[in-house]
């Protein structure tokens, strides 16, 4: 088994990259200091992956909406003791999530890291459905997903997401629907999980207080070695254009929120760490606290400090976003529209390059505190096929040349739309 | 915690120093409290008003630039209450100087900047300008708006509102939306100069900087400042409900938000907090609690319920996410887990799996410079000069607290309100 050291010594850090005989990667980042640590175990499976099949297999399979998030809720429970109560018993505090291409289990602890680690991997390698249990389970998401229908910050963005997306799956919402998560079952589950929780499509990363050697013993004694698999997931073909230019909804909010993208089509699907940073630095830039625009717009009363950018991406599906709260939504996109038609003609300047570069570039420095952040970034970097450091390098070497060249590939206004929650009558 | 290291630069102010090494960045946080009764919304405009501009930086966007260049520095503002105190809070954290790329001294720049924020604002002829002052107003009523806009924020807040109507507590940390819109310039100013003189404060210092020599600097800006007439802080705590109040209200939700307030029996902040804490825990706190393991696994009524102990208030709140015709039966459910805490059904097991899981949070604490500064802000404004007291010193009274504690503890609990956000049309859907 082989154990590879990366170091960066200029940010004086250093992790361990391990493949695992059983096919897992493990990453290991001990923090001098610490007194905490922060392990993630997640699969490269999310809430997109609804139709696939395994390499071989004669048939596709196509799942219902939300199952990814339900068989992360129905991982923790088991024949016996739940993974809730044998956390219980070491005090560590446990959780999970489901994003659009990930599932992540973790716990943080200030002791009994051994105890934690090995109920994490043993919950996560062991799978119980039965039909009781699902059906328990449907009461419980859909109090979740009704939930989320009360927050407008969620609903302005999947009423966004499919105001630009025919058909990639980042449109349907992660938990699914009430109607599709009652056609969840147990076979189904384990379809699911068969597929997709090899160790081969997995990681784990812990960072803190931790000895590699400590990870490494543990993961030998109790990872079960995965059959070298394949999977093929099916995306329908999505067209450059959006579904349509303007979506309303009306909720219970004192004023008007909103959510603008700009949908982005490439030829791979996933963007390039580089990519990602040239489209940090042209949100920054364009629409960043230090911007003419914000000014512009808190001036002009159209937006208040919640107004801010994102890039938002994964496995098939990019865009920009510009989001916050507005009594004039429609005003604020025409502004966000002219100040981009406005880089775009005189490009971006070395000045506003270098002031958002070396903020980014500050900001970069101050996550290497936060253990959770790191446990994250190695997962979503392994995911990726990039290294944790390589930031740095791209920091280093850009310039003002590359972040115009990226920014005449995007924002283009033919592809955007805009999304509002407006208020209800009453209020 | 053995590296705190306590100074008093001036009547009224306490400088804590925690130099620790294992962070790439420092963190100053001030934090200045009042009572939650005169002048609150000047001082909410002025959290804001203060971090948008200062005397060098004149407007938002050449303090915004400035930060930029420093690498960054995260430069932020609040407004929080505390039992019956207004905290308003200004933090800044940059990253050390040996990351600069050119030997900038990062952390100096950036503690001057703060500081020059609250010591030596934007004024023109002693005040601030009517349009700084009208611009935060605006922004601070729509921070207010937004928090309508979360339904369970906003639940938490009119419940807190309905239980405390006769107490100070039921003012909002920002305080009224009308009494916002009608401050003047000179208000805000007048409230300032007041709160510079007047409030209790704390500054932080978090990180490799935190050497002794920031006492002089911080010093020196207190300099001409009389502080011999400091404001007092008091809570008043309501040792139990005299009656059990309902209230519902309606809007156009998905979802019915409930929360139950209860007095937890306590006459100040620190009678019988840790059993109280412990019982809160058993009762409503993680996945391993009985509100979680019956009211949403058994029953799955809910995807959240749990109970959060506000010490500083001596009340307990509980907030849970159901469907508008399950409300009596989640009630009910409710009540029956509260009575068995009360009864002593509980196992010894809860009592450990409780003690085990708030001593590993609490131990997890200095692992992050916020962590660190969320625990001791605000200490020096409870305790006056008494002992800081670490997490550590924290989790060792955890420990002792027994089963027939909690059991008391929970005997002394007594439901207030409860407050139901319900659907306004029949079966929660539009």
């Amino acid at each position: 088994m082989q154990i590879e050291k990366i170091e960066n010594k200029q940010l004086n850090e250093k992790y361990y990259k391990i493949n695992h005989p059983s096919g897992l990667k493990i990453f290991v980042m001990p923090k001098e200091g610490y007194s905490s640590t922060y392990a993630l175990f997640g699969t490269k499976y999310g809430s997109i992956d609804n139709c696939f099949r395994i390499v071989g297999e004669e048939e596709y399979t196509q799942v219902p909406e939300g199952i990814a998030h339900f068989l992360e809720h129905k991982l923790f429970e088991s024949e016996d003791l739940d993974a809730f109560e044998r956390y219980a018993k070491t005090g560590a505090s446990a959780n999970a999530f489901t994003s659009f291409d990930r599932t992540c289990y973790l716990f943080s602890c200030s002791g009994k890291f051994k105890e934690n680690l090995e109920i994490l991997l043993d919950f996560v390698q062991s799978p119980y459905f039965t039909k009781q249990t699902v059906e328990k389970e449907q009461g419980i998401i859909g109090q979740e997903i009704r939930m989320y229908k009360d927050v407008p910050s969620w609903e302005v963005l999947f009423n966004l997401l499919r105001a630009m997306y025919h058909n990639h799956p980042v449109a349907i919402d992660i938990a699914g629907t009430e109607e599709s998560i009652a056609q969840i079952d147990d076979k189904l589950l384990y379809k699911c999980y068969e597929t997709f929780y090899n160790l081969n499509n997995m990681a784990l990363a812990v960072a803190g207080n931790v000895d590699v050697d400590e990870v490494v013993e543990i993961a030998d004694r109790l990872l079960k070695t995965s059959k070298k698999q394949e999977v093929e997931r099916v995306f329908k073909e999505e067209p450059a254009a959006i579904v349509e230019r303007y979506v309303e909804e009306k909720l219970s909010v004192a004023t008007p929120v909103f959510n603008l993208g700009f949908k982005e089509t490439w030829n791979t699907p996933e963007r390039t760490l580089k990519e990602e940073i040239c489209a940090d630095i042209i949100l920054e830039i364009i629409a960043g606290n230090t911007s003419f625009l914000y000014k512009k717009l808190i001036d002009e009363n159209l937006v208040n400090t919640s107004f801010s950018s994102e890039y938002f991406t994964g496995t098939g599906f990019a865009a920009m976003l510009f989001s916050g709260e507005s009594s004039d939504p429609e005003a604020v996109a025409g502004k966000i529209k002219e100040r981009i038609r406005y880089y775009k003609e005189n490009g971006i300047g070395q000045e506003d390059f270098e002031c958002a570069r070396k903020k980014l570039y500050g900001r970069m420095i101050m996550s290497f505190n936060d253990i959770e952040f790191l446990a994250d970034s190695l997962i979503k970097s392994e995911f990726m096929q990039e290294g944790l450091f390589d930031d740095i390098e791209v920091f280093k070497n850009l310039t003002v040349d590359d972040i115009n060249n990226h920014l005449s590939k995007v924002l283009d206004e033919e592809y955007s739309a805009l999304s509002v929650i407006y208020p209800t009558e009453e209020e | 915690m053995d590296n705190l290291k306590i100074f008093s630069p001036s009547n009224g102010v306490k400088l804590c120093l925690m130099p620790y090494d294992i962070f790439k960045t420092s963190v100053v946080s001030i934090n200045m409290a009042m009572p939650l009764e005169t002048r609150v919304e000047e001082r909410a405009v002025l959290a804001s008003l203060l971090r948008r501009c200062c005397a060098e930086y004149d407007d938002m966007t050449k303090i915004n630039r400035k930060l930029a260049e420093l690498y960054g520095a995260v430069l932020s503002s609040g407004v929080s209450k505390k039992g019956e105190a207004q905290f308003v809070t200004f933090s800044i954290t940059c990253v050390d100087d040996k990351f600069s790329l050119s030997d900038e001294k990062i952390s100096e720049e950036g503690m001057k900047l703060l500081l020059d924020l609250i010591f030596n604002p934007k004024l023109v002829n002693g005040t601030f300008t009517k349009e700084d002052v009208e611009t935060q107003k605006r922004l601070l009523v729509e921070k207010i708006d937004s928090e309508f806009s979360e339904k369970r924020i906003y639940a938490l807040g009119r419940a807190e509102e309905e239980m405390c109507k006769n107490e100070l507590y039921a003012t909002k940390r920002y305080g009224k939306r009308e009494r916002i819109l009608s401050l003047t310039a000179e208000d805000v100013t007048k409230a300032w100069k007041e709160m510079i003189e007047k409030s209790i404060i704390q500054i932080n210092v978090i990180g490799s900087n935190a050497g002794d020599n920031i006492c002089k600097e911080i010093e020196k800006r207190f300099e001409n400042i009389d502080r011999n007439n400091l404001c007092e802080i008091k809570t008043e705590f309501v040792v139990s409900a005299s009656e059990e109040n309902y209230v519902s209200q309606k809007q156009s939700v998905k979802q019915g938000k409930l929360v139950i307030g209860l007095r937890a029996g306590m006459t100040d902040k620190d009678d019988n907090n840790y059993a109280i804490h412990v019982m809160t825990d058993i009762f409503g706190g993680g996945p391993y609690s009985k509100l979680f393991m019956n009211v949403r696994e058994k029953m799955s009524l809910c995807y959240y319920c749990s109970a959060r102990f506000v010490r500083s208030k001596g009340i307990i709140m509980i907030q849970s996410g159901i469907e508008q015709e399950n409300e009596e039966k989640a009630i009910k459910a409710i009540r029956q887990q509260l009575e068995d805490m009360k009864n002593g059904n509980f196992t010894k097991d809860d009592l450990e799996n409780s003690i085990k899981s708030i001593a590993d949070s609490y131990l997890s604490l200095k692992d992050t410079p916020d962590g660190i500064d969320s625990w001791y802000s605000g200490q020096y404004c409870d305790c006056g000069d008494e002992k800081f007291v670490s997490p550590e010193e924290y989790v060792e009274n955890i420990r002792k607290v027994t089963s027939q504690q909690v059991q008391a503890a929970a005997q002394c609990v007594s439901i207030d309100t409860i407050y139901m956000l319900k659907s306004n049309s029949e079966e929660g859907e539009e």
